[in-house]
């Protein structure tokens, strides 16, 4: 028989299998798993280009030093003679003020182009870096504040025309400050505006581009130069791509992709064995019409491929629709425009999704082999010979490698599947434990009780699966809810309605009685808080490389300039946890820091603050709570320690509803202090956590589709059994009532047991969330512990319902002849 | 019967038992058996005696448990799979008791079918051709849920006409069938035999039936014994 011919058999069964329920089923299964496993990888693909600054051109430089203290001139001479191109950026994050609008941004001031990558313009612009007294700001800056290109903005004491609108710009950083809308300024600007006080958090960073060799060079000499508190960073080494928020929340909805990618597997392996028996006479046929079993297995390898070959189609656009609504949702916090995905991404999913489907199909058609001509002759359909498992773990273990390949991570996929299949198995047999114990309980005491038993008795082996599947799906939607939306209201709600709401920094000494009278006649409570910033450098006289262990040195508290501060007294919002407050020569240390860096009562630290070394001896040990919202301390002295050496002060006070009035008076008076509104920041926290939760809701959403799907398919494998039950039944004389009482029995049963697994694995789940992440009170949710049984209840009714239709009296009884 | 005519059938010492948990169950233990080309041959026998075994055995479809079945001087059994599978399309048709034809073909796909798989060239021709000779010509279009019991044995025999076997296996062509259908599904299966000079080896309970082939068989208690 010719390719073509039994190419064109395979499409036309691939066709009219439609009307078989486990075809249906693969189909919407395989799609499934295209659509998420394309669409993880191009977002993924997408959010990692824009995040993870990968290139030189991302990341501004081939080699990049940075600190938070100003850097040696002296690399630049030795850039210079290597031949290396390069340029200095000192950035800090301040209010931007147009008028009456404020808002927190992030200022980059380059003394020369980036040696990598250009700022790219919306206009026409061929001057590489902004002219003095002008900026180019992002479209955020334009859009919250209002603005148009050729308008003013006041930044610190200086007003700056709006030349340019940003489209894309190289080093534009991580982390929660790059979440900031961005203004880029001429180097020769920033000391005019007044910003950069000695209490005001500078980043200064140095790149260096240029020949391989020469940049090796560079390396060598800028590490063998490395000062305290200074990082490297190089294409090779580019650590902070793996800290990005994003790329974390990525991570988490890969491996939200690789529960739907087993569940859609199973799916698929169930819906493919169904298959093939269903297939076993028409094998037979073939067979006896002289089909060889190569012939065979072609014929329906050539079917597969051509629903592969659909689903592909169909799972990519569905992808890509996701993709934009998801790169949506993350519009505003992703910098604008997002590089296109490579255009092998989107066929993660076509590959993936053959990947399964040859893995689970070669073993399972191959059993096709089996069907012999006899049973057309003696006229019954004979069983598959299911027995032999080898191929299954050879092709689960394939199709790991695959899927692994595919995250990226072989380990995490491993201890995932593991953790999944555990927790699975373990869940399934404590449901099934269950309705067997529920069921025994019922026997003697409803109707249909003793028919539900032998129900129940029959199908555990289904319960074990389809009870883990819809209870960890149901489990996992309730904690990506709660986790990200409820916890952080519950722990707005929970601060004090006078919890201060915005923080003043960088107030320099001059200033300092202004902002406290104004403060004092707009009747704020607030209390003025030296910054002195310093460095822990010896304990008891002796380097920290001496008198601490090398766990101890890991901490990050001394990988960073400190904020110390001095106070006559203990501050309201602190607890003594021991020791005693002492006003001369001492220090009070916060107890986790004490604790983590070694340090008890009667330990002497030395600080080096701007290059003069302060002592003093630790008398007292501090509870800090640090979501009070209040300035708090790891350090704090008595006035006479620090006494001679330059503060910049900060405050914090809560603001109601004479907020914008109270800011811009002092926005006004006092351009150079950086007010920060917390509100702004726990709304931009608030609307990062709001748009991972819809996109992690999107791929739930697919994911709870392909469970779904299991559910049905598992459902209808005992199909045959349970149509024999009840026409049975209903030929001895049960009602056709009784019969559809008996499954909907069954069906709330299992669908009850799911709901409550998992509500216990939700409240466990969120236990250490609340108490770890948030440090919040733990309590139950007796909202969910309604909503989740009720709906799994709901769900295994209505799938049971469209699964197994009721037949009547001559239906069964047509149904058991056939069966004779 | 012409004895000097070619022995396409020949079934020697074969015997067939199965094992079951209750033990080995023999169905028959000496079966000698020959056919020869253009014979039609009935096997009748109660329910249970193994004839639909019999059958099997003698299509090459099973193996005997001792003894052997030579098709046309073949033993299908010493064959790969894909010469069996050349010699079941070259040499070998069946007509079953459920007809068996695919529900997504239609009648004219179904007879061509077994003719595509030899790559037969004009397979649509000769498919109509076979479909017009057992009185379908109107109805080539048509799936098999469109058609009548009667219609689809008439497609059934169609299709195991169409690639002209040696062999014509029949397992009940008429149980499916009410009495006058079948008497015409019968009257067309043995005008076609008689043209194309077939061999036809049929199992039945019908004795009238039985009667109408050249020799009539009878399987009981494991003994093959000739009723005519």
């Amino acid at each position: 028989m010719v390719d073509s011919i039994v190419l064109k058999m395979a499409l036309r069964q691939a066709i009219s299998c439609l009307k078989l329920t486990e075809w249906r089923a693969l189909i919407i299964a395989l799609i499934m798993a295209v659509t998420i496993a394309s669409l993880m990888a191009v977002l993924g693909d997408r959010i990692e280009k824009t995040l993870m600054r990968q290139g030189s051109a991302l990341l501004g430089g081939e080699l990049i030093l940075s600190n938070s203290r100003p850097l040696s001139r002296e690399n630049l001479s030795q850039a210079k003679q290597l031949g290396l191109e390069y340029s200095e950026v000192t950035q800090l994050a301040t209010m931007a003020n147009s008028g009456d609008n404020f808002l927190l941004v992030t200022i980059r001031a380059l003394s020369w182009p980036y040696p990598r990558g250009a700022i790219e313009l919306e206009q026409n612009i061929t001057d590489s870096l902004p002219g003095t007294g002008e900026v180019w700001a992002e479209a955020g800056v334009f859009e919250r504040l209002n603005l148009n290109v050729g308008d003013s903005i006041i930044l610190g004491n200086k007003r700056f025309r709006l030349a340019g609108l940003i489209r894309s710009a190289p080093d534009r950083g991580r982390g929660f400050i790059s979440f900031n809308p961005q203004l880029v300024m001429n180097h020769d600007d920033i000391f005019d505006t007044g910003l950069m006080g000695p209490g005001a958090r500078m980043r200064y960073r140095q790149l260096f581009a240029g020949e391989p060799k020469a940049i090796m060079q560079m390396e060598s000499y800028l590490n063998s130069r490395l000062k305290t508190g200074e990082r490297l960073t190089s294409l090779n080494n580019d650590e902070g791509q793996q800290n990005s928020a994003l790329t974390k929340a990525s991570s988490y909805l890969r491996l939200g992709a690789l529960f739907a990618l087993l569940i859609s597997a199973m799916t698929i392996f169930l819906s493919l064995r169904r298959f093939t028996q269903s297939q076993n006479t028409r094998a037979a046929l073939l067979k006896s019409l002289g089909l060889s079993n190569q012939q065979l297995l072609r014929l329906y390898l050539y079917q597969l491929g051509s629903a592969w070959l659909f689903c592909s189609i169909v799972g990519v656009m569905l992808a890509t629709l996701f993709e934009m609504l998801g790169l949506n949702l993350l519009s505003t916090l992703l910098p604008q425009p997002v590089p296109s995905a490579s255009a092998i991404t989107y066929l993660s999913g076509p590959i993936l999704g053959g990947a399964i489907l040859l893995c689970m199909g070669l073993p399972t058609l191959y059993r096709l082999k089996q069907s012999n001509p006899i049973q057309l002759i003696q006229g019954q359909s004979e069983a598959l010979n299911w027995q032999k498992k080898t191929p299954y773990l050879l092709a689960g273990g394939l199709l790991l490698l695959f899927t692994s390949s595919y995250l990226n991570n072989l380990t995490l996929t491993l201890s995932l599947t593991a953790t999944l299949l555990i927790t699975g198995s373990i869940l399934g047999w404590i449901g099934a434990r269950v309705s067997l114990t529920i069921a025994r309980f019922l026997a003697p005491r409803h109707r249909l009780g003793n028919l539900l038993l032998s129900r129940v008795q029959q199908q555990q082996r289904w319960y074990r699966l389809q009870i883990p599947v819809i209870c960890l799906l149901f489990a996992l939607l309730s904690i990506n809810f709660i986790a990200l939306n409820d916890l952080l209201s519950r722990w707005q709600q929970q601060l004090p309605e006078d919890t201060p709401n915005h923080f003043l920094i960088n107030i320099q000494d001059w200033e300092k009685n202004e902002v406290e009278s104004l403060l004092q006649n707009k009747q704020i409570n607030n209390q003025l808080w030296p910054i002195y910033r310093g460095r822990l450098v010896a304990v008891n006289g002796k380097p920290l490389s001496e008198a601490l262990t090398p766990e101890q040195l890991a901490q990050p508290s001394l990988k960073r300039e400190l904020n110390l501060t001095s106070a006559t007294k203990i501050p309201s919002h602190n607890k003594l946890v021991s020791g005693e407050w002492q006003a001369n020569n001492s220090v009070s240390i916060e107890e986790k820091e004490a604790e983590e860096l070694g340090l008890k009562i009667g330990d002497s630290v030395t600080f080096d603050v701007a290059g003069e070394k302060i002592s003093a001896q630790i008398n007292s040990i501090r509870r800090v709570r640090w979501d009070s919202f209040q300035p708090n301390f790891y350090f704090i002295f008595s006035p006479d320690v620090l006494e001679g050496l330059t503060a910049s002060y900060l405050t914090s006070f809560h603001l109601g509803e004479n907020s914008p009035e109270v800011s811009r008076e002092l926005i006004t008076q006092f351009p150079t202090l950086t007010l920060i509104d917390v509100r702004q920041l726990l709304e931009q926290i608030q609307q990062l956590l709001s748009r991972l939760s819809l996109l992690s809701s999107l791929l739930m959403l697919l994911t709870t589709t392909a469970g779904l799907v299991l559910l049905y398919v598992t459902l209808t494998q005992e199909l045959e059994q349970r149509r024999f039950e009840n026409s049975l039944l209903q030929t001895l004389g049960a009602s056709a009532k009784q019969c559809r009482h008996l499954d909907r029995l069954e069906m709330g049963l299992i669908g009850a047991i799911s709901g409550l697994l998992a509500v216990l694995i939700a409240e466990l789940s969120l236990w250490p969330i609340h108490q770890q992440l948030l440090q919040l009170d733990v309590t139950l949710h007796p909202l969910l512990w309604l909503i989740l049984p009720v709906s799994s209840t709901l769900l295994f009714l209505l799938v049971g319902a469209i699964s197994h239709r009721q037949q009547s009296l001559s239906e069964s009884y047509k149904f058991l002849l056939s069966r004779q | 019967m012409d004895k000097t005519m070619e022995k396409v059938i020949s079934a020697q010492h074969v015997a067939k038992h199965f094992h079951t948990q209750a033990g080995s169950l023999e169905l028959f233990s000496n079966i000698n058996l020959d056919i020869h080309q253009g014979e039609s041959v009935a096997i009748v026998g109660p329910s249970g005696t193994g004839k639909s075994t019999l059958l099997s055995l003698l299509a090459g479809l099973d193996q005997p448990s001792s003894g052997s079945v030579l098709l046309k001087n073949t033993d299908l059994n010493k064959l790969d799979d894909k010469s069996r599978a050349e010699f079941r399309n070259r040499y070998i048709s069946f007509v079953f008791q459920a007809f068996h034809l695919l529900p997504d073909l239609t009648a004219l796909q179904n007879v061509m079918l077994p003719l595509q798989i030899r790559n037969h060239a004009q397979a649509e021709q000769e498919a109509t051709n076979w479909l017009q000779k057992v009185g379908l010509g109107k109805r080539l279009g048509h799936k098999p849920s469109e058609l009548s019991g009667g219609e689809q044995q008439r497609v059934a025999i169609a299709r195991s006409f169409a690639t002209q076997p040696a062999l014509l296996f029949a397992d009940e062509p008429t149980g499916n069938l009410d009495e006058h259908t079948g008497e015409q599904i019968i009257n067309q299966l043995f005008g076609l035999n008689q043209e194309q000079h077939t061999t036809l080896v049929l199992i039945t309970h019908d004795s009238a039936l039985a009667k109408r082939c050249q020799r009539a068989l009878r399987l009981h208690n494991g003994v093959l014994e000739e009723i005519s």
